[in-house]
């Protein structure tokens, strides 16, 4: 840790303090972290030099003074979230703030307790389910960010679902309300046994002008015939950052739906990595990201055909306004054993300013020959003609725009399965266009 | 069927590299290995002028300061820069003004590879720059478009007749410092051809170079240059091939292109050198920088490759569009075969506005290579109303081989519109099937198959190029490819 350039002054403080602060208690998952690498090296932190974070520079995010206290205002994280269409539904509400669970704001159902609670109540309720999960994301852990959420290890959504079982609906929201920058490295651990079922949202969301960093790290595992639905909502402001790391390992017949919808934030890094090790998966991955002001959305999606008879299919969408960026890295990797495999991916930009800019890079690395794949990246902006037509019925230039924007939004969004959650994001969009 | 499939793969991954033979003529060798020395006595084997000597002085100090990129998709042992002969010419000084003056080994070569100089002179007209390690040993067809002025002629006679032009395009493309192999070249280039199109001049004729690796141990440094006047039009080949060798060589080449306003530049290359025997031993590094400006408005550059050679091939021919207008095109089939491994695509840089680029590149992989597309498609903020369209498609013949596509995009901005697709697939067995109900055997269906997929690319050849093309597949593809 000799490079304490100022770049990295703040993060090696920060880190050092995150030390001191573990040292001093127990941690509530302490026997279960024991194997995950938390030896941070502040001189290793990524740069554009390195090839994943080419466009994504994390300079400035190193700059913020994090602090490791945090207040927050019940009253307004209430009403904040009584304003939200889902959170009235009938469901599992988990409602962590500043990275620690809420029980006041959150609801569970106590029927369903040893399945669907938060990491740190499943730790000492069924350490032994969690052990199975934690740490399985390792071999994908390819920076230092992962390191500091190992350290850190914040509450999270566990959901440990036995053979067979449907869990109800599970919303979960992490929020920060501070007074200072303020950092939450939470975990999800999510282990569904054989044909078991359930749906899952995850809402993140900040309050303030200040600073606030998500870097949250989810770990699933899905067991043959199982099937989950996740669905994650970043509704940051200009002044939020996200790093995150799902990763997500598949067993024979098991199907997933991965939606990602990105509105807002200063920067947000999404890792996304699909492990198919089994056969006759299948795998959805949509993604929905439209910033604009001085903003960046980074999606690295990974997905690894391990063996045959599988299918994924990958959607992501990406509206580009102010001078805002949109990055996207596709990877898909059929490995040798892998035949029979259907591999499909899509990204489809538009860009709304002469100041925004799109970068993607899909990217297939096949080793097997019996297969089909195929990828595909456009760039463009709204067709003149389509636009001309909107207005020979008489919209405005304004609405015919918005009408097209929206249109091109609604087929991620159409694949949502929730209702209310859907109302939720076309009112996002409405707002925007 | 799959049997059939499996006998067939044998036969194309156990076909023997036709073009493997060895010249045998005295050579004029530099002692082995890569100092300031070594540039000395290359400059002063070619009686270059003072200029000339500090340029690749600069280039190697450069050089020395560089590292050997490995973010390529291949694998291959560390180079031993000190291992390689620099410089290397056939002892032959006498100037010759007709074919029959040629050292009569050098011409069987040529007939051999199946493009007897004569053979050519009669029949297609095309002007032949054979290039045989290292120099010029002979240019035809020189008379008869210094009428037109152009210049056509080797690197080393351009720089003592027309140093102007040489002085002020060199480097101009690629500069000196660009990458690690570019620098290289710089410092040691030993030959290549230089070509100078004037204004509004139309050339008559295929201008053609036929490049030969031929001494042991000799890395191939050429060095290209292409500069299209206002208003000019020319059509380039290049094409290779190597004799068989156990030892691994390096062939660091660059080429530069100038287009000026309304210019158009065809550049088509069919490189079959040595791609090493079936454990992979041998076969010809392939590590060229080749890159295209239009530099004009209303200008075009065109690449066309077909890549069948080579144990490791690392090349992206580019185009910078910086006139308004201005279009750059890239069209490739690279075949690899055995433990052949290639990582090749292009870059289309998008600058000026209204340009338009197109990418068609067709990958095709058999036995236990490894064949990658890179490409990059960038838009300048002020590049209004770019277009691109991009299609890269692969296709697997047996399971050990891979396929990799990295294609990037950078879009500044909004106007511009981007289309990139790829497919990875293999020869379908409907396909097959219908064939052979029609008649067509196996064999004969996959060569069919092979050939309408690579057709796209092959239709941009010049007719001269497009026969021997289709037999460079076949060769490559043995067995199946008819």
């Amino acid at each position: 840790m000799n490079l304490a350039t100022p770049t990295t002054d703040l993060l090696h403080h920060y880190h050092a303090a995150l030390l001191e602060h573990h040292s001093m208690m127990t941690h509530p998952l302490h026997g279960l972290s024991d194997q995950l690498n938390k030896d941070f090296d502040v001189s290793k932190w990524p740069t554009t030099r390195h090839e994943e974070w080419k466009y994504t520079s994390l300079k400035a995010l190193s700059q913020i003074e994090f602090s490791l206290e945090a207040s927050s205002d019940s009253k307004k994280l209430k009403s904040y979230l009584e304003s939200l269409p889902f959170y009235h539904t009938e469901a599992h509400h988990l409602v962590f703030v500043n990275g620690l669970f809420h029980s006041e704001l959150s609801r569970l159902i106590p029927s369903e307790e040893k399945t669907v609670s938060s990491t740190y109540v499943h730790a000492s309720l069924i350490p032994e389910q969690l052990a199975k999960v934690i740490g399985i994301s390792c071999p994908a852990e390819r920076d230092e960010l992962r390191k500091l959420n190992n350290l850190v290890l914040h509450d999270g959504l566990s959901i440990q679902l036995p053979k067979g079982q449907t869990a109800t609906q599970v919303y979960v929201y992490q929020l920060i309300d501070s007074e200072q920058p303020f950092a939450v490295h939470s975990r999800n651990l999510i282990h569904l046994a054989e044909n078991a079922e359930c749906k899952v949202v995850e809402h993140f969301a900040a309050f303030g002008n200040k600073s606030h960093w998500f870097n949250p790290t989810t770990e699933i595992q899905i067991d043959a015939h199982a099937r989950l639905e996740y669905c994650l909502i970043q509704t940051q402001s200009d002044v939020g950052f996200f790093t995150g790391l799902s990763y997500l390992r598949q067993s024979d017949s098991s199907q997933l739906s991965h939606h990602t919808i990105s509105t807002g934030g200063r920067l947000i890094r999404n890792n996304l990595d699909l492990i198919l090790d089994g056969s006759h998966i299948e795998s959805h991955m949509n993604g929905l990201y439209m910033l604009t002001n001085d903003t960046l959305v980074d999606n690295h999606t990974l997905v690894d055909h391990q063996r045959p008879h599988s299918n994924s299919n990958e959607f992501y969408k990406g509206i580009m306004d102010g001078k805002s960026c949109g990055v996207f890295n596709g990877k898909i990797f059929v490995r040798q054993a892998a035949q029979k495999t259907n591999a499909f991916q899509s990204n489809r930009n538009i860009v709304l300013s002469p100041d925004a800019s799109v970068y993607t890079k899909p990217q297939l690395e096949i080793f097997a020959d019996d297969v089909k794949c195929s990828h595909g990246a456009t760039s463009g902006q709204l067709d003149e003609e389509s636009i001309f037509y909107l207005r020979s019925r008489g919209l405005s230039h304004a609405q015919a725009k918005a009408l097209l924007t929206k249109a091109f939004a609604g087929e991620i969004v159409e694949r949502i399965p929730q209702p209310e959650l859907r109302a939720y994001i076309e009112q996002q969009i409405d707002q925007r266009f | 069927m799959s049997k059939n499939d499996n006998s067939i793969l044998e036969e194309i991954t156990s076909s023997e590299y036709k073009y493997g033979f060895e010249t045998i003529i005295e050579t004029d060798n530099a002692p082995k290995g890569l100092s300031e020395d070594t540039i000395r006595f290359i400059s002063n084997k070619k009686n270059e002028p003072e200029w000339m000597l500090e340029w690749r002085l600069k280039a190697y100090r450069q050089w020395l300061t560089m590292k050997n990129p490995l973010w390529a998709n291949v694998s291959y042992p560390q180079i031993d820069f000190q291992d390689i002969i620099y410089y290397s010419a056939p002892k032959q000084k006498k100037k010759v003004n007709s074919l029959d003056e040629i050292d009569p080994e050098l011409r069987k070569t040529f007939e051999k590879l199946g493009i007897s100089l004569d053979e050519q002179k009669r029949l297609s007209g095309v002007a032949v720059d054979a290039v045989i390690d290292s120099v010029s040993v002979v240019t035809t067809f020189k008379t008869k478009l210094a009428e037109l002025g152009i210049i056509f002629c080797s690197m080393s006679e351009a720089v003592h007749e027309h140093p102007e032009l040489v002085r002020k395009y060199m480097g101009s493309v690629v500069p000196v410092n660009d990458n690690y192999f570019a620098a290289l070249n710089s410092a040691v280039f030993s030959d290549g051809s230089f070509c100078y199109i004037p204004k509004g001049v139309r050339c008559p004729m295929e201008l053609s170079t036929y490049f030969r690796i031929n001494t042991a141990g000799t890395g191939q440094f050429e060095r290209t240059l292409i500069v299209a006047d206002e208003g000019s039009y020319v059509s380039y080949l290049e094409g290779c091939t190597a004799p068989m060798r156990d030892e691994n060589q390096l062939h660091a080449a660059v080429v530069e292109i100038v287009a000026h306003d309304h210019a158009e530049v065809k550049y088509s290359t069919v490189q079959n050198w040595y791609p090493g025997d079936k454990e992979g031993k041998g076969g010809i590094y392939n590590f060229v920088t080749k890159r295209g400006i239009c530099s004009g408005a209303y200008s075009k550059i065109s690449w066309t490759q077909v890549e069948t050679g080579s144990a490791i091939t690392w090349k992206y021919p580019s185009v910078i569009l910086k006139g308004d207008h201005s279009v750059g095109e890239f069209y490739s089939v690279a075949v690899t075969n055995n433990r052949q491994q290639a990582d090749t695509g292009t870059k289309m840089i998008h600058i000026g506005k209204h340009t338009r680029s197109r990418i068609v590149s067709k990958g095709i992989s058999a036995g236990k290579s490894q064949n990658s597309y890179r490409g990059l498609v960038q838009v300048f903020k002020r590049a209004e109303q770019a277009r691109n369209f991009s299609q890269c498609d692969s296709l697997l013949m047996g399971d050990q081989c891979g396929a990799h596509t990295f294609p990037y995009i950078e879009v500044n901005n909004p106007s511009a519109q981007i289309e990139h697709e790829a497919t990875t697939s293999k020869i379908g067995e409907d396909q097959l099937f219908y064939c052979n109900q029609r008649g067509i055997d196996t064999e004969s269906a996959v060569a069919l198959i092979v050939n309408g997929y690579a057709k796209e690319v092959l239709n941009q050849l010049p007719m001269e190029f497009a026969v021997e093309a289709q037999k460079l597949l076949a060769v490559s593809l043995e067995g199946s490819v008819g």
